[in-house]
């Protein structure tokens, strides 16, 4: 039995790596284990094993494939991720601290693979709603090129377009690019919203060409994975392509507590954001 | 929250309930469209919402969906079903369902699509 488990590791650890350089090992080996048994129950497998033992026989089907890629990958990105945040950037920073007629400025600076991006440009898009009629631009940057291809990309898979994305949304943003009932089908954002987006390749640690200004900076779930010299210099260099009342939004766990004077923290409801200072006048 | 289940697929309600097992979420079982459109009426004040397969023998659930809107509008129907192109969504949406989830579909999905249309934490 332990020789079809390590069988079953070895096949789909190889599988994964192959396919996104993503490494399980035996310390993070559990962490496979319990994603290949979602993956079984999901497929309407009683068990991991017996999943397995099928696929030895008949190889991995393309869409069992996509799906453990998928899990393997993406479970900490979704649309509408910390729903929140994106009721503070509707309801308090369009409707109150940006002016209608004024271009919105927004910079993802972590865009992954665009859900982030396309979440905020399906908002600016509601129509009847504050973003209806504003003109906006979105610079949509990540540190990764494979990453940022998939995202400039805009295609994404069943598993992804189901993550916080209710279908009257999916439905209206997205076509379907796979023929109808296939087993495994993608979903591509619709041009109008990619429009607004500019996609671009940039390390956070490394120069920075001539950017913003900014009336609000997403920073989410980055900056926690660095050292505190990294996350100071990263949110000076931010502070600086703010405008004034502008908002840096980092991540849920993430603060500026000891980094950073130039902000004030501001509590709507349950999201924490950073607003810019007013520039002091120069001596 | 109370939850109707609405599947010809005995392994689904078996998956469902594992699922939503030490989750305060309990379970009402239905196997047929027609089933679920016989009970409605009596259907309990406090379900919010009702899990409703397609493809079903006697009456598929997208037309058990407008009489269930028309005899229970206040309960949400959200779709649960391997029929994934956009037009049945579109459909589903237009004869009134709240949401739909595309089979497979994971735990945190089913999770996150309840959550999201009942405004209510099930995890």
């Amino acid at each position: 039995m332990a020789t079809l488990k390590n069988d079953m590791l070895t096949f789909f650890s190889d599988t994964i790596e192959k396919e996104t350089g993503i490494l399980y090992t035996e310390s993070n080996s559990y962490l496979l284990e319990s994603r290949l048994r979602e993956l079984a129950g999901t497929l309407g497998y009683a068990s991991a094993d017996e999943m397995w033992l099928e696929v030895k026989k008949r190889g991995l089907k393309p869409a069992e494939k996509d799906m453990i890629l998928d899990l393997s990958t993406n479970n900490e990105t979704s649309f509408f991720r910390d729903p929140e945040v994106f009721d503070f950037f509707k309801n308090e920073f369009l409707a109150k601290r940006t002016e209608r007629g004024q271009k919105v400025k927004i910079w993802c600076a972590a865009s992954s693979t665009g859900q982030e991006p396309y979440t905020l440009a399906m908002i600016m898009d509601q129509p009847g709603e504050l973003g209806s009629g504003r003109t906006y631009e979105l610079l949509a940057t990540d540190f990764s090129q494979r990453v940022l291809a998939r995202c400039r990309e805009g295609v994404y898979s069943q598993l992804e377009v189901q993550r916080g994305l209710p279908a009257p949304l999916l439905v209206k943003n997205f076509d379907q690019v796979t023929s109808e009932n296939s087993v495994s089908p993608k979903f591509r954002i619709k041009d109008h919203l990619r429009k607004h987006i500019t996609f671009s390749h940039l390390n956070l640690l490394g120069q920075w060409p001539a950017l913003g200004p900014f009336n609000i900076i997403f920073c989410r779930n980055v900056l926690i994975y660095q050292d505190v010299q990294n996350k100071k210099q990263v949110i000076s260099r931010m502070a600086k392509l703010l405008l004034p009342g502008g908002y840096l939004v980092l991540g849920g766990a993430e603060s500026l507590i000891g980094l950073s004077e130039d902000f004030e923290m501001e509590l709507h409801g349950k999201a924490c954001v950073y607003r810019r200072k007013a520039l002091r006048a120069s001596a | 929250m109370h939850i109707a289940i609405v599947d010809d697929s005995k392994s689904v309600h078996a998956f469902l309930k594992e699922l939503f097992s030490g989750l305060n979420v309990s379970l009402e079982h239905f196997y047929d469209g027609q089933d679920i459109v016989d009970h409605a009426p009596a259907l309990s004040k406090e379900t919010e919402i009702i899990l409703l397969d397609w493809e079903m023998q006697v009456l598929n659930g997208i037309d058990a969906l407008p009489r269930l809107r028309a005899l229970r509008p206040e309960i949400k129907v959200v779709m649960m079903t391997s029929k994934n192109a956009m037009s049945d969504i579109v459909l589903a949406m237009e004869l009134g369902a709240q949401d739909y989830v595309m089979k497979p579909f994971t735990r945190e999905i089913l999770i996150g699509k309840l959550e999201l249309n009942t405004g209510k934490k099930v995890a």
